[in-house]
């Protein structure tokens, strides 16, 4: 527990440093491609997410939570969430999962769709199975955070 | 300034004006040459004329004259970033200048040109970004989500943005074969853009149309409120 309480510390610590460094300038992100190449580098991993926006979005059951939805922006930002939770050096910088999912009263089985639907896009970008279920296991427990109880 | 630096100097003034002379004389050139006028009209699924459609015209088989690189300005004011798409020439290089009263968090996060400026201060100018591959470059802000700025960077000097109407009027084109592209934000990171060829003639205009399988969709305004403090437009002197 401590250990990982200073890890957090740390993390936080360079998290600001860099932030020092980024005020005002332009600094290239530089994904580790290393980390996502199951999943075709930083650029596989885009259009695997755009893919799966454009079948989330198509889906009869869930579709409907993104009919008005900026669904460009929610690829972009997606994006960045599985870059960075694979490790692959992007910071997630959006609104938190309870913030995003507010009011939207999403159902458990509806977080299920969304999940199968992923797995079909990861499927379709040829992503292994193995590193499919690294990419899902990493996100299953924002679950608490997106379904209403 | 020692000698060697004013030689240099001097030999650097010397070839920046024949570089100049160089490029009057081949706007010259063009001016009086054979060269023809292209005129293109972008519709969507309906047939309804589409706002900016991107258009621009690759000679085939020949290289696009050389440019000097370019600097131009996209800022934020009341909260949305303008222009909205800004076409540039491959290797030049936009400044993200913040014009409002707030902080802004610039993200861009399409592959071929990732980028962020991270808190940009009311008044911020950082230093400008250049690009230098070809495509179309999505820029976010990550504080206000309605806030987007397409850069479409283009290896030619001949392109322009679509009107209402969809239509786009390119002048002073070298008489050849080109490649036309028609793009629009809504195609995405990765769909490419339509394409078709078309014979400039020697003089006069040649049409093309393009026609878009969808619907645009409307460009995302800032919310009206009051809480969110904006640029007056009037206090800039």
């Amino acid at each position: 527990m401590r250990i990982a309480r200073s890890l957090f510390a740390l993390r936080s610590l360079l998290a600001s440093a860099l932030c020092v460094c980024a005020t005002s300038v332009a600094l290239a992100q530089a994904p580790n491609e290393a980390a996502l190449a199951a999943f075709g580098g930083f650029t596989g991993l885009s259009k695997m997410t755009e893919d799966f926006v454009e079948r989330v979005q198509k889906n009869p059951r869930i579709g409907r939570f993104f009919k008005e939805a900026d669904t460009e922006r929610i690829q972009a930002m997606l994006t960045d969430l599985f870059c960075d939770v694979l490790g692959g050096g992007c910071k997630y910088q959006g609104k938190s999962m309870q913030a995003v999912h507010a009011n939207m009263k999403v159902a458990s089985a509806d977080f299920n769709v969304l999940a199968e639907e992923l797995q079909n896009a990861l499927t379709a970008a040829n992503v292994p199975f193995a590193d499919q279920n690294k990419l899902i296991a990493k996100l299953a427990p924002m679950h608490r955070d997106i379904v209403e109880k | 300034m020692t000698q060697i630096e004013h030689v240099t100097t001097l030999r650097l003034l010397k070839r920046i004006s024949a570089v100049a002379l160089g490029v009057a004389g081949f706007a010259g050139l063009v001016a009086t040459a054979h060269a023809g006028t292209v005129i293109t009209v972008a519709g969507d699924r309906d047939g309804l004329g589409m706002l900016n459609v991107v258009i621009s015209l690759k000679p085939i088989g020949v290289a696009a004259p050389a440019a000097v690189p370019a600097i131009i300005t996209v800022t934020q004011e009341n909260l949305q970033f303008k222009p909205y798409i800004s076409v540039i020439r491959k290797g030049s290089s936009v400044v993200f200048a913040n014009r409002d009263t707030v902080e802004h968090h610039i993200k861009s996060f399409s592959s071929s040109r990732p980028f962020e400026i991270a808190v940009h201060k009311p008044g911020d100018t950082p230093p400008p970004i250049r690009f230098d591959s070809e495509g179309a470059i999505v820029a976010y802000c990550i504080l206000h989500d309605w806030m987007r700025a397409y850069v479409y960077v283009a290896d030619t000097p001949w392109y322009g943005t679509s009107n209402a109407t969809g239509s786009v009027r390119i002048e002073n084109v070298p008489a050849g074969e080109y490649e036309v592209n028609a793009w629009h934000p809504d195609l995405g990171q990765f769909k490419p853009p339509l394409t078709t060829k078309l014979t400039v003639p020697e003089s006069g205009i040649v049409q093309t149309t393009f026609k878009f399988e969808f619907k645009p969709r409307p460009i995302r305004q800032a919310p009206r409120q009051s809480g969110v403090k904006t640029a007056d437009a009037h206090q800039h002197h």
